[in-house]
């Protein structure tokens, strides 16, 4: 039964509610501990995480344009 | 007898060599007995020696009863005493291993071979109890002539040239040795090293007295292949004899480093060679480039043994840049190196002397599964090999740390990185070595054990490496004084 | 008498059980022997608990004071979760028969025990070189071609690191005459040296190559030995040695962002978690530079918490390799359906090192954060929140779904032998137990301040974090398809030149070391040749000039000399040898005569 409910489309419905979920959330929770001015903006953490991890892909992909060679490179 | 010691311990050998060849007519397997009896019986002496020397100071012994300075004079301190344990040890280690090993290799010149392996621990004693500078001239002939003649008793041709060139170096380096004393016989009218080295005082400016200084520290640094005047070594260690190489790169360098020190600190003292002429400068700077040069060449070897010349002349490069320095910490180290590379380079030239007794290997690329092959040889060369990359506790590590520290005492801080750097070096052939052995590919391979007679002495000279390193402090004392002792 | 016991109630250094009981194993077999495997470091980690703090063990050598045994919270931390890795990793490799891999494990977390208890330089010393070589066993122990090359550039950078210590120890003990093992004082150029040394075992880059070089070709549980031991305790000596020290947090930052940088350009699955180790670290070494000691604190309860979850992650990699005999992204995929349980530890593990709350990296890294965030230390604090999201990216998400989820590799197994379970098992019980309960860790980390990870905010931020990273995952998945590549990293520097430096000290010095060898030997052989037949070879040296000239005049008279030439080569060795002798005395009358002459006159 575990593996009916757990098909690929389910899994999808799952994240994307879980997404919206954890973004109202943010907006609801007091936010105590602000370090930083822009922590205050809604749903901060997830538009950084989001954005931080694009802009690592994107890097490692520009610098591996460079760095990535064959297997055999070294022999 | 206790008077009788330092005579005794140039007798015994001088003697054994006398009877060898009669001994040999009557059975030959009796050379053997003879020659270990003669380096047993040397050894005792020398421990004695170094047990008297502690207790009582700086033995003197009178040749013939002949008062110095006309008589020749035996003088044994602690340098002396230290040095002669030394030779005996090895030599008695490698007289064992000998049995064996000159069987297979040698056997028509095993008499020959015996022979002059007691003239040669005579001439190497000699050196180390005389205390009469012409003296040390002669028997530093007897020992180069005994070395000639054990290197050309090699199995190729090569032995043959490469004992040559050692013969015509080793003359010419002789005779600078010679007419240096020549000078500093005109000038003092002694030949007594004590009795010289107070006429000298008065004389640190004459020309004559420098020149002969040049002329003996060039001759010795022949003598003892300092680069660039080592050209002789690599052919000679490699083409002689295994035992042969084993006996000479363990103890001629070492003595021909204790002539450098005897006569530099001792005759000429530092107020001469530090103050008056830059001699230690120039020692200890050529010293720092025959260390780097000495493992970068041996990196390249492809033969086992070539790779352990090369490895000997930067090794020979540290002691010297301690005797360069001439601080106590500096000294120390070169006083320790002396025994550290002794035993280390001993057992690894043994170790190498037994792969090639039971399998004929002599290039490092042929090393495969030699660990599972030869287990018991291969760890101790293993264990020789990690003393000499410097891994504490065992005995490389405190030598080097010893010439580190006065390097950085003396403010010279680029001999500290030249000493660590080597050590990288040395470790970059090593590991080659023994990654070879232990993880290199392994088809079927049967065990070969070498034999006891050759595994033992092995097995003593890597435990010493060991000893001589935790136990290091139980020796350190000794070997503090004595340096101390030179450079007042 | 008093001294023994004395000596007995400072209790017994763990690392001394671990080496003792290593010497023992061979004496085993069977049964009994995997018993032993695991009792020994089990005993170690009791032992621990009945150690009291301060400074045992110390004596006297060569004028310097060593202490073996010093004992504090922050060492006791240490102490305790390298014994537990080491029982974890014994337990999981109960299955190996190779007595040599075992000794080898146990002396490596025996030395790095040695150092974590220790007072002084030297003792550090000598146990971070055995600590080089004993993980080098567990890396030549794979016995196939890459791991032989792989463990010697490893010795070799281990060398090169040591050297350095050393030379920054030595240079320490000549100007400040002692060799205790304390906070190190920054205007002194042996502090700067020592740290350097510190800094190659923590694989900061770009001295970090060695281990995303050498840990993938480790074998399969050697490399989670490897994976602890090395870097951690090079953790536990800059926290020691060098708290606060500026540029640490900036090393530490750009560190966890460049492990994850390479990570996602990986295919070998334990180098991405190689680079990984690289990006945790550097959390950790980031905290040892902000030097707060809530920051202090997490690097602390951040390497406890690493050793286990990042433990954990290898040997699921491990497993992995063992069961499939496969370690690249591109040839691996589907596996959950053969291997749940791996998965399953796996993904505790993935969830551990990503921060997930309720596990055991959400509780230890948050301190190091906060306390950037504590010292306003901005961009730091950003940096390594943008590194926290990264995490997820490369090694939880990436390494659990290419091994074991997408595209099937049609590779059918099973799981892997019971053993590897229980120690995974052990391991991910005590993630989740460190992130349920973190008060037990926090109790014996160095300082005791209050600290709650489980605030509102913090666990909707990460949560936001996680989960934002996640979806990025999935938006980005064309870009991160598998590859078969490797990328190429700041070892090329010394495996390049490695290489052109032994090609030039075999061809051109050997070549030039020979001519001048070729020369002497040439000048040798003249003047040999010369004083055989002196009479002779001025002869034909006349002539040689004769020739000379003649050519150089243009004339054809040359033929006739060299003719001659060649005539007087080939009887020169007949000739007599009285001419020499007579020659020679002749030439001894004439030299004498000259210095009789410079004598009286000059």
């Amino acid at each position: 039964m575990i593996n009916k409910i757990l098909t690929y489309g389910n899994l999808k419905k799952m994240f994307i509610a879980s997404l919206v979920l954890i973004y109202l959330a943010d907006l609801l929770i007091p936010k105590h501990h602000i370090v930083v001015s822009w922590e205050a903006l809604p749903g901060f953490y997830s538009i950084y995480g989001f954005l931080s991890c694009v802009l690592i892909v994107l890097v490692s992909k520009l610098l591996g344009i460079w760095l990535q060679k064959r297997e055999e490179y070294y022999e | 007898m206790n008077t009788n010691l330092p005579v005794l311990i140039v007798i015994i050998p001088l003697m054994s060599s006398f009877i060898m060849p009669v001994v040999g007519l009557i059975r030959r397997r009796y050379c053997h007995i003879l020659s270990f009896i003669a380096t047993s019986a040397v050894f005792i002496l020398a421990i004695m020696l170094i047990k008297n020397v502690t207790l009582h100071g700086t033995l003197s012994y009178h040749l013939g009863n002949w008062e110095p300075p006309w008589g020749i004079e035996y003088v044994i301190d602690n340098l002396g005493a230290y040095m002669a344990a030394i030779i005996a040890f090895i030599g008695l280690s490698i007289s064992v291993y000998s049995k064996k090993s000159i069987e297979k290799e040698l056997n028509k010149n095993l008499v020959f071979y015996y022979t002059l392996h007691m003239l040669l621990l005579t001439g190497l004693l000699g050196i180390v109890v005389t205390g009469d500078i012409f003296n040390l001239y002669v028997f530093l002939e007897i020992s180069s002539l005994s070395a000639y003649a054990l290197i050309a008793l090699g199995e190729k041709r090569q032995a043959l040239t490469a004992s040559f060139k050692y013969l015509i170096l080793g003359t010419i380096a002789a005779s600078f040795i010679l007419i240096g004393i020549g000078f500093l016989y005109a000038v003092t009218g002694t030949l007594n090293m004590a009795d010289m080295s107070l006429h000298l005082e008065e004389l640190y400016g004459s020309r004559v007295v420098h020149a002969a200084a040049v002329l003996i520290v060039v001759g010795l640094s022949i003598k003892i292949a300092l680069f660039p005047l080592h050209s002789w070594l690599p052919n000679a260690y490699t083409h002689a004899p295994s035992t042969v190489s084993a006996l000479i790169a363990a103890l001629m360098s070492k003595v021909g480093a204790y002539m450098m020190i005897r006569l530099l600190y001792d005759v000429f003292t530092i107020n001469f060679f530090i103050e008056t002429m830059p001699v230690g400068e120039i020692l200890s700077w050529t010293a720092a480039i025959a260390i780097i040069a000495g493992s970068i060449s041996a990196i390249a070897q492809k033969n086992i043994k070539r790779m352990l010349a090369y490895s000997s002349i930067s090794q020979i490069g540290y002691i010297v840049l301690g005797i360069g320095l001439a601080n106590t910490a500096g000294l120390t180290g070169s006083l320790l190196h002396i025994l550290n590379h002794a035993l280390m380079k001993g057992c690894l030239f043994l170790a190498v002397g037994a792969i090639i007794y039971k399998t004929g290997i002599k290039n490092i690329g042929d090393f495969n599964g030699l660990g599972k092959k030869m287990p018991y040889t291969m760890a101790f060369f293993a264990i020789a090999s990690l003393s000499m990359v410097g891994v504490p506790p065992l005995c490389g590590f405190f030598s080097k740390w010893y010439l580190a520290l006065g390097s950085i005492e003396a403010g010279r801080w680029i001999f500290a990185l030249v000493i660590l750097s080597s050590s990288l070096l040395n470790a970059g052939y090593f590991f080659r070595v023994l990654e070879k052995a232990y993880f290199g590919e392994q088809n079927k391979i049967d065990k070969t054990i070498a034999p006891a007679s050759m595994l033992i002495p092995m097995l003593v000279l890597a435990a010493a490496c060991i000893v001589f390193g935790i136990l290091v402090y139980m020796i350190l004392p000794y070997v503090q004084y004595t340096a101390i002792s030179l450079i007042q | 008498m008093s001294e023994l016991s004395s000596l007995l109630n400072s209790g017994i250094h763990p690392g001394i059980i671990l080496v003792l009981g290593a010497s023992l194993i061979p004496l085993f077999g069977g049964k009994l022997k995997k018993a032993v495997l695991v009792l020994i470091p089990a005993a170690a980690f009791i032992s621990l608990m009945f150690l009291p703090h301060g400074a045992h063990w110390g004596f006297d050598f060569l004028g310097y004071e060593l202490i073996f045994g010093r004992v504090d919270n922050l060492s006791l931390c240490f102490g305790y979760i390298f014994t537990l890795m080491a029982t974890l990793g014994m337990v999981y490799s109960l299955h190996l028969d190779d007595d040599g891999q075992h000794i080898s494990a146990l002396l490596y977390v025996g030395s790095a025990l040695g150092v974590v208890f220790t007072g002084d330089y030297f003792t550090l010393f000598i146990c971070w070189e055995i600590m080089a070589l004993a993980s080098l066993m567990l890396i030549w122990y794979k016995r196939d071609e890459p791991s032989r090359k792989a463990g010697y550039r490893y010795i070799m950078v281990h060398a090169f690191g040591g050297s350095v210590l050393l030379a920054g120890i030595i240079m320490q003990v000549a100007q400040t005459g002692s060799i205790a093992f304390d906070a190190a004082d920054s205007g002194m150029l042996s502090s700067n040296l020592i740290l350097l040394g510190f800094l190659v075992n923590a694989a900061v880059p770009p001295l970090h190559a060695w281990l995303s070089d050498a840990y993938p070709e480790g074998t399969v549980t050697g490399a989670v030995f490897l994976s602890a031991f090395t870097t951690k305790t090079a953790v536990y000596v800059l926290i020691r040695g060098y708290p606060g020290w500026e540029i640490l947090i900036w090393l530490g930052t750009i560190m966890s962002i460049y492990g994850i940088i390479y990570a996602i350009l990986e295919n070998d699955m334990r180098r991405i978690l190689a680079y990984s180790i690289i990006n945790q670290v550097g959390f950790m070494v980031a905290g040892v530079g902000i030097g707060t000691a809530l920051s202090l604190n997490g690097s602390t309860a951040h390497a406890f918490g690493h050793i286990l979850y990042k433990g954990l992650l290898w040997m699921s990699a491990g497993a992995v390799l063992y069961m499939t005999g496969k370690r690249k992204c591109t040839e691996l995929g589907g596996l959950y359906k053969s291997m749940p349980l791996t998965l399953i530890f796996c993904l505790i593990g993935a969830a551990s090192i990503s921060a997930f709350p309720l596990f055991s990296g959400f509780t230890t890294k948050s301190m190091i954060i906060s306390a950037a965030a504590n010292q306003h230390l901005i961009p730091v604090f950003m940096l390594l929140q943008l590194a926290s999201a990264g995490v997820f990216l490369h090694a939880g998400i990436k390494f659990p779904y290419f091994v074991f989820f997408a595209k099937d590799s049609g590779i059918r197994t099973t799981e892997p032998p019971k053993n590897m379970l229980y120690a995974m098992g052990g391991a991910a019980f005590l993630c989740i137990l460190l992130g349920v309960y973190p008060q037990l860790l926090y109790n014996i980390l160095p300082a005791q301040i209050e600290y709650n990870a489980y605030t509102i905010d913090h666990v909707v931020q990460q949560l936001e974090l996680l989960f934002y990273s996640a979806l990025a995952f999935f938006v980005m998945l064309p870009l991160l398809k598998r590859k078969n590549t490797i990328s190429l990293d700041t070892d090329w520097f010394y495996r390049k030149l490695a290489k052109g430096f032994m090609w030039y000290c075999e061809k051109p010095l050997t070549y030039y070391a020979k001519k001048i060898d070729d020369t002497a030997s040439r000048t040798a052989y003249i003047f040999l040749w010369f004083t055989k037949n002196p009479v002779n070879a001025i002869g034909v040296f006349r002539d040689m000039l004769y020739v000379t000239v003649l050519e150089m005049a243009g004339s054809d008279k040359a033929g006739a000399f060299e003719k001659r030439i060649e005539q007087q080569k080939a009887l020169h060795f007949s000739r007599e040898e009285q001419i020499t002798i007579g020659m020679a005395v002749f030439l001894l009358t004439i030299i004498l005569l000259i210095y009789l002459l410079i004598y009286t006159i000059g």
